[in-house]
């Protein structure tokens, strides 16, 4: 532990050295971390962190093939390929992120304590369910590698190992070989204590696809930093995003894409609704490069305030070189709940507290449709639901056949 | 259910838009409201619903005698009243089925089975010559202009209202979905007894329909009154003589 100590200290002194982005506009709408001093924080005991996991495993019908935890040691299932990395430190931070790229991913290197390489195969599972839940600032590290012709799901989620304050977070990166796919689904469902942060790196070989669903629904502040590259011809990236904050929650989300060959594709669609005095900053960031005839990209951003101390700060953003044949397209559009939609529902007799909560409900499962796994779309669907009735996050409720979607697939 | 309106007047945003209007439907009667572009009518149509942003500044608006001014939109569609909207609103992400159910719930107050409710909206929509896979799409999205009013007449064939308001619902349809749509609601209305306001700029759809009662709507009045004889006259001469 000794070892991971130092590497913190440091990271903390790299953090407040290292310079912000570079793009003037996004250091101006720029949230830096709040990171909570951790040292008095009360952690959970391993017993106490089994039963909660047991817990979240009935409540959401998966099984996770790997549990990431700081006070519990890696479970994985064996029917996951998997090599832990031992050395820590600079061998991963090149790996994965170099730190001068990123002040955060070199924080995040500093406190990383486990790391572990997927490596993907046309004989290996399809599907992937992973755990994140933590009690401390330990990040973790995680590198795919979707070999070719090969396609892999992953469902991540993400939840708080205690109850006193702590950081969850995680720094990713996605190989995804020619004619492979991964969809990756990332669900952020920590509580009110819980600083969360999500770094990912992503390239796409030659016909190969990424699909990145990212719901970010809990934590007091999120902090998500993801460089998607469409790096081989005819491949494709595409990214959605879902954030849902309420009373005092800032997200700051962060997403980069690149069109680097020619006919590949690009597009990112991003909802957000946010209640209470919650914040967020919200940048897509889309790169044409040169010479990529027939590259397609698209940014779109959707925002709808519910409540009058609610801010949202939209920048779509695009950079194309010089390059034939090129479509890229990106907007950004805020507004409150649209009141005519509004008198339609309530004039079918639904009352009108009810009406706004189908209305949020049907903004955000147009985000959540794009997962494509039935269970993880049922379980983001499922704490969605929590949230519009009960008005909290970071907890699990019961994935039932009545959720909408099931009736939506009976028909 | 008997409608009355009496001297109604409306404003939006400070402007008044409905200038005294005086309007009795009795129980199983038709009444048709036509008029040129901007008389009012679509206005009188909300208003009845009860829509936040117009306000009622002189008159009233009575439900089988009692004054329904101060009701909420959904408290009137409890009474029994029904607007189909001239321009149904899309809302991606909301299942139709889903919002047809909650909506059916929310009036009717009896649940229904899930079986029984799909062999509904499976029988209605084939009356209505309406394709199957829309009913499990998200409500109105990427609709055509016909689809969502046959959408609107399969919701109001779920929700069996006592009054029914039609808000141009000719508009959009070709001369084969305008035969189909105006004789479903036509039958529905004799079946029901249910009192119906249709609203239209044009007589076509009127060749499928038995109104008794024919009001001519301009500048935010009511100008004349008749049987099914006005609509030839207004066909012959317009609505400006």
């Amino acid at each position: 532990m000794e070892k991971y100590s130092i590497f913190r200290d440091n990271a903390f002194k790299l953090y407040s050295e290292l310079p912000d982005e570079l793009n003037e506009l996004y250091t101006r709408y720029y949230l830096p971390v709040k990171l909570p001093n951790l040292a008095e924080s009360k952690q959970s005991s391993v017993e106490e962190l089994k039963k909660r996991i047991e817990e979240i495993e009935k409540k959401t019908m998966m099984k996770f093939d790997l549990i990431f935890s700081d006070i519990y040691e890696l479970s994985k299932s064996e029917s996951v390929t998997i090599n832990e990395m031992s050395s820590l430190g600079k061998e991963l931070e090149n790996k994965i992120f170099k730190s001068e790229d990123n002040k955060l991913a070199a924080f995040m290197n500093g406190t990383a304590k486990k790391a572990v390489v997927i490596k993907h195969n046309k004989n290996s599972k399809k599907e992937l369910n992973m755990l994140f839940i933590n009690c401390s600032d330990t990040a973790f590290q995680v590198l795919f590698d979707v070999e070719d012709d090969s396609k892999l799901n992953v469902s991540q989620i993400f939840t708080s190992g205690s109850s006193d304050k702590n950081v969850s977070s995680v720094l990713q990166e996605f190989k995804v070989g020619k004619n492979a796919e991964l969809e990756v689904n990332v669900i952020n469902n920590c509580d009110d204590k819980t600083t969360f942060i999500h770094l990912s790196k992503g390239e796409v070989e030659d016909n190969g696809k990424i699909t990145a669903n990212f719901i970010y629904n809990g934590g007091c502040f999120t902090k998500s930093i993801n460089y998607l590259d469409a790096k081989g011809e005819n491949s494709s990236v595409n990214a959605t995003e879902m954030i849902y904050g309420s009373i005092r929650q800032e997200f700051d989300v962060n997403t980069y894409l690149t069109n680097s060959k020619k006919h590949t594709k690009t597009h990112l669609e991003t909802g957000v609704v946010l209640d209470g005095e919650s914040r967020c900053v919200l940048k897509g960031y889309a790169k044409v490069d040169k010479w990529t005839k027939g590259a397609f990209s698209r940014i779109n951003e959707r925002g709808i305030i519910i409540s009058e101390k609610a801010h949202i700060d939209a920048l779509p953003d695009m950079s194309i070189d010089y390059s034939d044949e090129v479509s890229a397209t990106h907007s950004a559009a805020t507004s409150p709940i649209d009141k005519e939609a509004l008198f339609y529902i309530v004039s079918r007799g639904i009352e009108e507290k009810k009406a706004r909560k189908m209305f949020i409900s049907s903004f955000i499962n147009k985000y959540i449709s794009s997962i494509k796994n039935p269970k993880t779309k049922e379980v983001a669907s499922s704490i969605v639901l929590n949230r519009l009735e009960n008005d909290n996050y970071g907890i699990f409720q019961e994935v039932t056949p009545k959720d909408v979607w099931s009736t939506q697939e009976k028909v | 259910m008997k409608l009355e309106i009496k001297n109604l007047h409306v404003e939006i945003d400070g402007k008044e838009v409905v200038k005294g209007v005086n309007l009795t439907i009795n129980e199983g009667e038709m009444h048709v409201i036509m008029g040129p572009n901007g008389s009012g009518k679509t206005t009188l149509a909300k208003t009845i619903m009860g829509h936040p942003q117009l306000k009622i500044t002189k008159g009233e608006i009575l439900v089988d005698g009692t004054s329904i001014n101060e009701l909420k939109p959904n408290e009137r569609a409890k009474l029994g009243i029904f607007l189909q909207f001239q321009n149904p609103v899309e809302i991606e992400g909301l299942g139709l089925l889903n919002f047809l159910n909650t909506a059916r719930g929310a009036i009717t107050e009896k649940p229904l089975q899930f079986k029984e409710f799909m062999s509904e909206i499976k029988s209605t929509s084939k009356d209505l010559a309406l394709k199957e896979e829309l009913i499990g799409r998200s409500l109105n999205h990427g609709f055509s202009g016909g689809e969502k009013k046959k959408t609107e007449i399969l919701q109001m064939h779920v929700l069996k209202p006592k009054l029914a308001i039609l808000d141009e619902p000719d508009s959009g349809l070709d001369i084969d979905a305008l035969k189909v749509v105006a004789k479903n609601v036509d039958s529905m209305q004799k079946e029901k007894k249910m009192s119906l306001l249709v609203i239209t700029h044009y007589s076509r759809i009127l060749n499928y329909m038995e109104p008794q009662f024919i009001h001519v709507m301009r500048d935010g009045v009511i100008v004349k009154e008749g049987g099914k004889e006005l609509i030839h006259e207004i066909e012959e001469k317009g609505y400006n003589e």
